[in-house]
Formats: C-alpha cells, sequence, structure tokens
C-alpha cells in the first residue's frame, strides 16, 4: 500500500508540475498582456479624446514601448529582471521613454500615460512572479492580499457608512462638541 | 545605445543570462526526470510483484480506500479542471480572432500609422519571437 501511496502523491506532483509549466505560463503570459493592451488602449483613448495627437513623438514612443512589452512579455524572468537592473544605466537606453514622459507638460495626456505605464509595470512584475515556481506563493499571497484589501476596505466602508448614517447629529452632545470646536 | 557596451560586457551579460536560462531550464525538466524516475521506480517495485496484482491492488486503493477515492477524485477533478481551462482558452483565442479585425479597422480610420504588437491574429507569441 505504501508504494501505491507514493505513486499516486508522485503522479499528482507531475500532475501539478505539467500544468505549472504548462498552461499557467500561457496563462500568466495572457494576463500580463491583456493589461497591457488595456493601458495600450487608454493611451489611444487619450488620443483619441484629442488630449495628445496621434502623430506627436510622445504618442508614438509610448505605444511603441508598450507594444514591445507585449510581444517580448514571454521572455521576461526574474533573472532578467534583476540582471536589467544590475547592467549600469549608462549602457542601455532604458530611459527613453522615462525622457519623453517627463519632458511632456503636465496635463491629462500625462497623466494617462503615466498610468499606463504603472499598469504595464504592474503586469511585468506579477507575470514574472507568477511564473517562477519560487516566486509562485508570493504571487499568490500579493493577489489574495490585494483582493482582501479590496473586500476590507468596502467592508469597513459599508460599516462606517452606516453608522455615520445612523449617528443623530443633532443631539446636545454633538451641539457641544460643534460649539466647543467651532 | 547598444554601441556604447564593450565586447566583454557582451560576453558577460549573455554568460550570466545564459546560465540563469538554463538553470530555470534545468529545474523545469530535472523535476518531471525526477518525478517520472520514482514513479517508475514505484510501479516497476509493485509490478515485480506481480503485474495482474498489482492492477488489481492499485483499482482497489483507488476505489475502495477512503483515502484513494478522496485522491481519485481530486486528481480527476483537476484534470477536468485544466481540460475546462484549455477549452475556455480556446475559445478565447477565436474571440480574439473573430474581433481584432473590426478593432484594427477601426483603429486605422483614426490613427494612419497605427502600429502592431506583433503577435499573432489570434493574440499568442509571434513563432518567430519564440
Amino acid at each position: 500500500m505504501d508504494l501505491i501511496h507514493v505513486s499516486v502523491v508522485l503522479a499528482a506532483l507531475g500532475l501539478f508540475l505539467a500544468i505549472f509549466y504548462g498552461p499557467w505560463q500561457t496563462l500568466c503570459i495572457d494576463w500580463a498582456r491583456q493589461r497591457m493592451f488595456e493601458a495600450r488602449d487608454r493611451v489611444f483613448d487619450a488620443a483619441r479624446r484629442g488630449d495628445i495627437p496621434f502623430d506627436s513623438t510622445e504618442y508614438r514612443e509610448c505605444r511603441l514601448t508598450i507594444e514591445r512589452m507585449i510581444r517580448f512579455s514571454h521572455h521576461l524572468s526574474w533573472p532578467r529582471l534583476i540582471l536589467m537592473q544590475l547592467v549600469p544605466r549608462n549602457m542601455i537606453d532604458r530611459a527613453g521613454v522615462r525622457d519623453v514622459l517627463s519632458a511632456m507638460p503636465i496635463g491629462r495626456a500625462k497623466e494617462e500615460m503615466e498610468r499606463a505605464f504603472a499598469t504595464v509595470a504592474y503586469a511585468i512584475v506579477l507575470c514574472v512572479l507568477g511564473r517562477s515556481l519560487f516566486l509562485g506563493p508570493i504571487f499568490v499571497a500579493i493577489r489574495g492580499l490585494h483582493i482582501m484589501h479590496g473586500r476590507l476596505t468596502r467592508f469597513l466602508f459599508s460599516v462606517v457608512d452606516e453608522e455615520s448614517r445612523a449617528i443623530d447629529f443633532n443631539k446636545p452632545a454633538f451641539r457641544r462638541v460643534r460649539y466647543r470646536h467651532p | 545605445m547598444a554601441e556604447d557596451f564593450t565586447e566583454a560586457t557582451l560576453v558577460k551579460i549573455r554568460l550570466i543570462d545564459r546560465s540563469f536560462g538554463a538553470i530555470c531550464l534545468a529545474v523545469k525538466y530535472g523535476s518531471f526526470v525526477a518525478v517520472a524516475y520514482f514513479f517508475g521506480q514505484a510501479i516497476e517495485a509493485l509490478a515485480g510483484e506481480k503485474t495482474d496484482a498489482t492492477i488489481s491492488l492499485a483499482v482497489t486503493f483507488l476505489t475502495k480506500t477512503t483515502g484513494g477515492t478522496a485522491a481519485a477524485a481530486g486528481i480527476g477533478t483537476g484534470v477536468l479542471g485544466v481540460v475546462y481551462g484549455l477549452l475556455e482558452r480556446r475559445l478565447r483565442y477565436q474571440k480574439v480572432e473573430h474581433l481584432q479585425g473590426r478593432v484594427k479597422e477601426l483603429e486605422t480610420f483614426l490613427d494612419v500609422n497605427r502600429s502592431s504588437s506583433g503577435l499573432t491574429i489570434q493574440g499568442r507569441t509571434n513563432p518567430d519571437d519564440v
């Protein structure tokens, strides 16, 4: 019976590895690409509203950068991200889009583009975490906390909202406090 | 500014990158090999006694014992979940392929120089980039 137990555990482990290194990898990449496509659409919408011309250098540079990220996101891994950080800044043209963004005048277009790049960065980091067998659990914990945080915040807000509705601000105690501290 | 790289730096970067890649590949395929090896050992040890008896023992374990049934149900549910996920994914790819032409056409109407992400029309990785 012990050998059968071991066989079942190993079969389950093999199945887990097959899922993790197969469909799960594709899922993480597709998820990140979807977030990045949404970011690209946000930049497109900013141009469509007239916040920035379609043929401006800023628009083209931002769009091309996001598209490069979408195209090559399957090559990104945490060792590569670390390696990119270790390479001296003057050795790669890493600040291209940052220069373009910082040179833009403050306005809706700049805000949209900064938000788009924040989304891209978030998607890449979570994708890299999710695809790693070692960092995967951290990814799950972050996503769990993120969801929990959202729900907890909404729950607390609803409680506070209900409490504040229940309070009668015409009670003498409130009037007194307001009188002392106008 | 790739031309600022010295030859030695490029070689170092490539070496480190390839080393990390090799380690990741070793972990990935090594774990498969290890699982397959130990699974084979376990089956071999069971089959060494008598194949028919082993199969009947395995069937008895998976159907008659509580732990075995739970394990079989768990693995079966997992496989079903994977199949469901793969079918959903195929449907999503079909949906992307169906919608992308219209989106492209409408966006090109506004942005004549519209650029593309370079993915396939289904939204998959370009085979040239693998």
